[in-house]
């Protein structure tokens, strides 16, 4: 039996992070990736696609998204496809599966337990859903498989031993450990909701088929996963992304002018696409007027350029100019010994130069 | 510090041309155009340099390079030779091109020091005696454009002093750069009131109008969550309807399955017990009508009737009766009534007449009753005759006599009742008691005589005796009084009989006239009813009248007995007739018995004789029974037939055995994918239920339809909240970096402000000291004191009266002298602890007069004692001071003219 497990997709999710303008961008990939999951099901010829949740934002999904998935499952007809709603997209009278006429390839499990699904004798799929955004329990406990053959569950949940990698802010939903699994009779658990792709000995964490955010790491997308009569499982992972989301860094110190920053700015992200948060730092000649609005356009290689400048230092001789007898050097003197915050004293010291300078540029960067 | 000498490689019109200068005052004197200008900025330049050029240059350095760029294209250097205070001497080299190729070198080392004096990438010689090109520009390095400015300008020297000295030598004052965040702040910034149109309000109101934005999308995700949740209970109870309709159908349809099986069922039965063949569907034959004719009429033959009357002996009884009468039967009412009248007024009659009431009166009349009383009357009122009159003492008085008035009124009693009763007995004892009382009474003594004493009135009472007495004896009455009221009675009972025979005659006369009234009239009836008679002879017609009524009433009874005798004859005749038909249908339904007989080959003879028609009925109906007996089978036949025909109807068995299957599937698929409960709840439903429960089910499909419908418009116009919460996000963002940029401008107002006023602070009491060590000598004692506000600047000078001025208020003259010297204070006060800081001055006397002008060169002779002064100067005053006060070591006058062409 082969399955291509997907989870996460979160299709119609916001991506302010990505900036300007660059939302409907990544959602339109988002959906590019799915499809291309789907497209690798039809050219894999697996026996069922499985989705284990959160495959988009019930607050956000709109009525087109809908048709869109409707569409998609079509595609594969008749390979069955198997929906089990997680924490964002739960299952409930206003959710989209309930709105939305699928094809009959489709199952959407709809119960918060895990309910059998036999996908061919022998060889059973439990599915179960988040029917709210929040406490759902997990679907193991007190669980037990009531047949025989070779059983699979899919449901998003949160496997405990993962959650440290997880990071603190990432809700446990739907709980469950490891053990659980073959305690319960199932062979594996193909599960969603850690965008960090996992394949452990009872389950399988497909991770965000296409960047969700900064700083995502692992071979992410769809898994193809062959599971054999006796349970035995192996793994095929596939890329999906559309768009890599990086993070590039530049150093301005001893770069003379803007345009000196600039063509450092583009020389950094040659060669680089999809969605970049480019990090400004060093020291900057405080002559140097910065103005990373135009980056964007010296690199159309790059869907989307955020900029981070919180490291960047201004090159004020502050050293000397604190020593003179003046209302300047008392200024930084003043400044630099105060109290504020490092961010808010480069800040305040380059607005005050750049005032006395007489320049037009007063915010920093 | 001093210059020792300032070469111009290529600097505005000089070309490698050098000016030496002595350690103190050095005067440069030259005409218009002889280049004071600019060897004074080839001072300033080979001293500081040019900022390396990073960004744009700032307005100073713009038009400082304007004027100063080699006029004849080639590379723009500078260089001087200094003299430190402690005897070193240091060449610096300014590429004020590219800046790139400037040094300093430590004399006669020759070691680089460059990178001891680099400021903003290039070699500021001005770090030696602690500023920098900004700062030395500011305080040590005087142009005409400054005090141009000061006269030009009404601005503050406050102002100017900030600008060039305070700011730290940069190109704005602390005031300017003050100004310059708030023009920033206002325009980057602004403030968050209503109607503002700056960035913050901007921000402000696009993150407001985004967060509603969102708030408003999530709002609309909200309702449509609650629609849709209604949307699902409305469907659930719309299935549950759908349920139970489906419950019904399939309850119905069972019920229909159940039949036609049950009907197949019976049909097939039917089917195996008649076999195939179907009997005749023929009605009974012919005989058997005929037969059932006969025996019905023969059953219904009629009775022969008897008849009991001979017609025609009670035809000749009807000959014989009479005719009615021509008088009356009975007596007519008006004979009657009048012959009845007659007879109760002979009755009556008779009846009076038996009875006589009264007495017949005498022939001669006596006195009447009211004469014998009013001579009673008289008689009493007469009384007793008068006694003789007496002496009155003799009188003796005796007591009246006394009547027996009880005697006398019983017997006129009597006698009264006597006559009244006729009684004569009685009326005679009545009598005698009446005159015996009167008797006894006259015999009564006579009352003695009174007494008198009155004259004597017994001839006057005897007269009126007499009178009295002569009138009863002329009617015949006894004149006592008793006796006359006796009399007056009996008169009064006399008189009452004969009033009373009167009468009685009177009413006999009336009744026999009405006799003859009642026999005239009687006569006069008989008279209208055909028997005239008189009236006399009018009760005997009437008997006669009466006894012809007798006659002639039984005369009207024979002849009244003729209808009835007609009648009796009709019948007679139709019962005759009837009898005649009766035997004649008899006959006929015998022959058809017979007929019948013969159709159905009964045997001929019973026994050894032939039947009777009786006979033949009971044998006919015996057949008869026996076909329907046989008849009776068939029907039964038929009947299954017929049941079965309506069983299976016009498709047959088999297609009744198919609907029975099918609407058993038709059942099942009803109740298909019903829970037990729907079903259950059905059991009992009746087909009239069933539109009700469909109308149910609509009304729930159109109330679900109905919100669903609002659920799709909703949808339809669901935000797209991914991008309103991006916009939002954005929003949020734009909205703090506009805050982080007021709150670093504010800090940084904060500290500008801090930072002023705190040198302000510092400064001003040396400023003041300065000012006051030379302001009197460079005023000529015009003005002796000075004051510098600490958070101003502001300078206020005051002369020996103490009155105060702005010096900005002070004239021209003054005001630059002033300002000058606030020039000299500040080196004085930013260059402390370092190498001794130079001045170079550029006409800074043009427009004092010559008194000031020498002041103002004192002034500098004497500053020139403790650092270098480099005056240039096109006045012939200052030249002429110069070359009368200068010259020596320490001093020097340069002829620019002199220098042409070097």
């Amino acid at each position: 039996m082969r399955l291509l497990l997907m989870a996460d997709v979160h299709l119609d999710s916001p991506f302010a992070w990505a900036g300007k303008n660059a939302g409907v961008a990544r959602r339109q990939a988002i959906r590019d990736a799915l499809s291309d999951g789907f497209a690798l099901a039809r050219a894999e010829r697996v026996d069922a696609v499985c989705l284990a949740g959160d495959l988009f934002e019930h607050e956000r999904v709109s009525r087109d998204t809908g048709k869109f998935l409707a569409g998609l499952f079509e595609s594969v007809s008749p390979m069955p496809v198997l929906v089990a709603p997680g924490n964002h997209d739960w299952f409930g009278p206003a959710s989209l599966y309930a709105r939305t006429a699928f094809p009959g390839n489709t199952t959407i499990f709809a119960e918060p337990r895990l309910v059998p699904l036999t996908l061919q004798e022998g060889f059973t799929v439990w599915g179960a859903a988040h029917t709210g955004p929040a406490s759902t329990p997990g679907f193991l406990g007190g669980f037990r498989v009531d047949r025989g053959g070779v059983h699979v569950a899919l449901f998003h949940g949160s496997e405990q031993g993962s959650l440290p990698r997880e990071g603190v802010e990432k809700i446990p939903h739907s709980p469950f450990t490891s053990s659980q699994i073959p305690d319960s009779g199932l062979h594996h658990a193909l599960v969603g909701h850690f965008h960090t792709p996992a394949d452990a000995t009872f389950h399988t964490y497909p991770g965000n088929p296409e960047p969700l955010a900064f700083g995502e790491s692992g071979a992410r997308g769809a898994v193809i996963v062959e599971v054999d009569a006796q349970g035995h499982v192996s793994r095929d992972r596939r890329e999906l992304a559309h768009t890599s989301v990086s993070d590039a860094t530049v150093d301005v110190t001893g770069l003379a002018h803007g345009e000196a920053v600039r063509q450092a700015v583009i020389a950094e992200l040659s060669g680089r696409s999809g969605v970049v948060r480019l990090t400004v730092t060093g020291e900057l000649e405080q002559d140097v007027e910065l103005h990373p609005e135009l980056w964007p356009g010296a690199v159309p290689h790059v869907e989307s350029l955020v900029v981070r400048t919180r490291d960047l230092r201004v090159a004020h001789d502050v050293d000397l100019i604190q020593a003179e007898p003046s209302v300047r050097g008392q200024f930084v003197r003043d400044v630099l010994s105060s109290g504020l915050a490092d961010e808010m004293r480069r800040k305040v010291v380059a607005t005050g130069l750049r005032a006395f300078e007489g320049r037009s540029d007063l915010e920093v960067l | 510090m001093r210059f020792s000498r300032v070469t111009a490689t290529a600097f505005g019109p000089l070309v490698r041309q050098t000016l030496e200068f002595e350690p103190g005052l050095n005067v440069v004197v030259g005409a218009n155009e002889s280049a004071k200008s600019s060897w004074h900025a080839a001072l300033y330049a080979a001293l500081c340099g040019r900022k390396r050029g990073k960004g744009k240059p700032g307005q100073r350095e713009r038009e400082f390079e304007a004027r100063h760029r080699p006029w004849a294209g080639d590379v723009w250097k500078a260089s001087a030779r200094l003299v430190l205070d402690d005897g070193r001497e240091v060449e610096i080299s300014q590429d004020l091109d590219g800046k790139v190729d400037c040094r300093a070198m430590e004399m006669p080392t020759g070691r680089d020091i460059s990178n001891e004096l680099v400021v903003d990438g290039s070699v500021d010689g001005s770090v030696l005696v602690g500023l920098n090109r900004q700062a030395f520009l500011a305080t040590a390095c005087v142009t005409q454009t400054d005090l141009l400015r000061v006269r030009e300008d009404s601005a503050s020297l406050a102002e100017l002093l900030g600008r060039v000295v305070l700011s730290g030598g940069g190109d704005e004052s602390t005031a300017a750069a003050l100004r310059r965040i708030d023009d920033f702040r206002r325009d980057e910034v602004g403030v968050d009131k209503a109607g503002a149109v700056k960035p913050l309000r901007s921000a402000i109101e696009r993150t407001e109008a985004a967060r509603a934005a969102v708030k408003a999308a999530r709002e609309r995700r909200g309702d449509f969550d609650v629609l849709a949740r209604e949307v699902e209970r409305l469907r659930t109870e719309q299935r549950e309807a759908d349920s139970a309709v489906r419950a019904a159908h399939a309850v119905l349809a069972g019920r229909e399955a159940d039949a036609a099986a049950e009907r197949a069922e019976r049909a097939q039965s039917l089917s195996d017990s008649l076999g195939q063949r179907r009997p005749s569907l023929d009605p009974l034959s012919t005989a058997v009508a005929e037969v059932s004719a006969a025996i019905t009429a023969w059953a219904s033959r009629p009775s022969v009737p008897e008849v009991l009357v001979d017609s025609e002996a009670l035809a000749a009884e009807i000959e014989l009766l009479p005719d009615p009468p021509a008088h009356d039967t009975v007596p007519h009412p008006s004979v009657v009534g009048c012959a009845e009248d007659l007879r109760v007024r002979l009755g009556v009659l008779a009846d009076h007449v038996g009875r006589p009431e009264g007495v017949m009166p005498p022939p001669a009349a006596g006195p009447t009753a009211q004469v014998l009383r009013e001579l009673a009357k008289e008689y009493d009122e007469l009384g007793p005759e008068p006694p003789a009159p007496v002496p009155f003492s003799t009188a003796v008085r005796s007591a009246p006599p006394r009547w027996p008035w009880g005697l006398v009124v019983l017997g006129v009693v009597g006698a009264g009742g006597g006559l009244a009763t006729a009684q004569p007995a009685l009326t005679v004892v009545g009598l005698m008691l009446a005159v015996a009382g009167v008797v006894l009474g006259g015999r009564r003594p006579p009352a003695p005589p009174a007494a008198t004493a009155e004259p004597d009135l017994r001839p006057v009472w005897h007269a009126r005796r007499q009178e009295l007495d002569g009138r009863c004896s002329s009617i015949g009455v006894n004149p006592a009084i008793s006796a006359l009221l006796i009399a007056a009675d009996l008169v009064d009972v006399r008189d009452e009989r004969e009033s009373r025979h009167r009468q009685w005659e009177v009413e006999r006369q009336r009744l026999e006239d009405a006799l003859a009234e009642a026999k005239l009239s009687l006569a006069q009836a008989l008279l209208g009813r055909g028997y005239p008679c008189d009236p006399q002879s009018a009760p005997a017609e009437h008997e006669r009248y009466r006894r012809a009524c007798e006659e002639d009433a039984l005369q009207q009874r024979a002849a009244d007995s003729r209808p009835d005798l007609l009648r009796q004859l009709e019948q007679a005749q139709g019962a005759e007739r009837r009898r005649g038909e009766a035997i004649s249908a008899v006959a006929l339904a015998a022959e058809r018995v017979e007929k019948a007989a013969v159709l159905v080959a009964l045997p001929a003879r019973v026994g050894s004789v032939p039947p009777d028609a009786h006979q033949l009925s009971a044998a006919l109906q015996a057949w008869i029974d026996e076909q329907e007996q046989r008849e009776e089978s068939r029907s039964r036949a038929r009947e299954q037939w017929e049941q079965f025909d309506r069983l299976v109807g016009d498709d047959g068995l088999p297609a009744l055995l198919g609907q029975a299957q099918r609407l058993r599937r038709e059942a099942d698929e009803w109740a298909a994918g019903l829970a037990p409960s729907h079903l259950a709840n059905a059991l009992e439903i009746t087909a009239d239920r069933l539109p009700a429960l469909e109308r149910e089910a609509a009304d729930a499909a159109s109330r679900a339809d109905t919100e669903a419908g609002r659920l799709e418009q909703l949808a339809a116009g669901l935000p797209d909240l991914a991008s309103a919460e991006e916009s939002l996000d954005s929003a949020v963002d734009e909205h703090h970096r506009v805050e982080e940029l007021a709150r670093v401008l504010d800090r940084t107002q904060e500290f500008l402000e801090q930072a002023r006023d705190r040198v302000h602070r510092d400064i001003a009491p040396a400023l003041r000291a300065s000012l006051v060590r030379g302001l009197p000598r460079l005023t000529g004692g015009r003005y002796v004191d000075a004051a510098v506000d600490p958070h101003s600047l502001e300078v206020k000078v005051c002369g020996p009266s103490r009155d105060w001025h702005l010096a900005e208020r002070l004239s021209h003259g003054t005001a630059e002298q002033v300002y000058l010297l606030l020039r000299l204070s500040l080196v004085e006060h930013l260059t402390g602890g370092y190498d001794s800081c130079p001045l170079l001055l550029d006409d800074v006397t043009v427009h004092a007069d010559s008194v000031r002008t020498e002041q103002v060169l004192t002034l500098l002779a004497d500053v020139a004692r403790e650092r270098q002064v480099i005056l240039f100067s096109q006045e012939e005053q200052v030249r002429a001071w110069a070359e009368a006060n200068l010259g020596g070591r320490v001093a020097a006058v340069h002829r620019l003219d002199d220098l042409a062409g070097t």
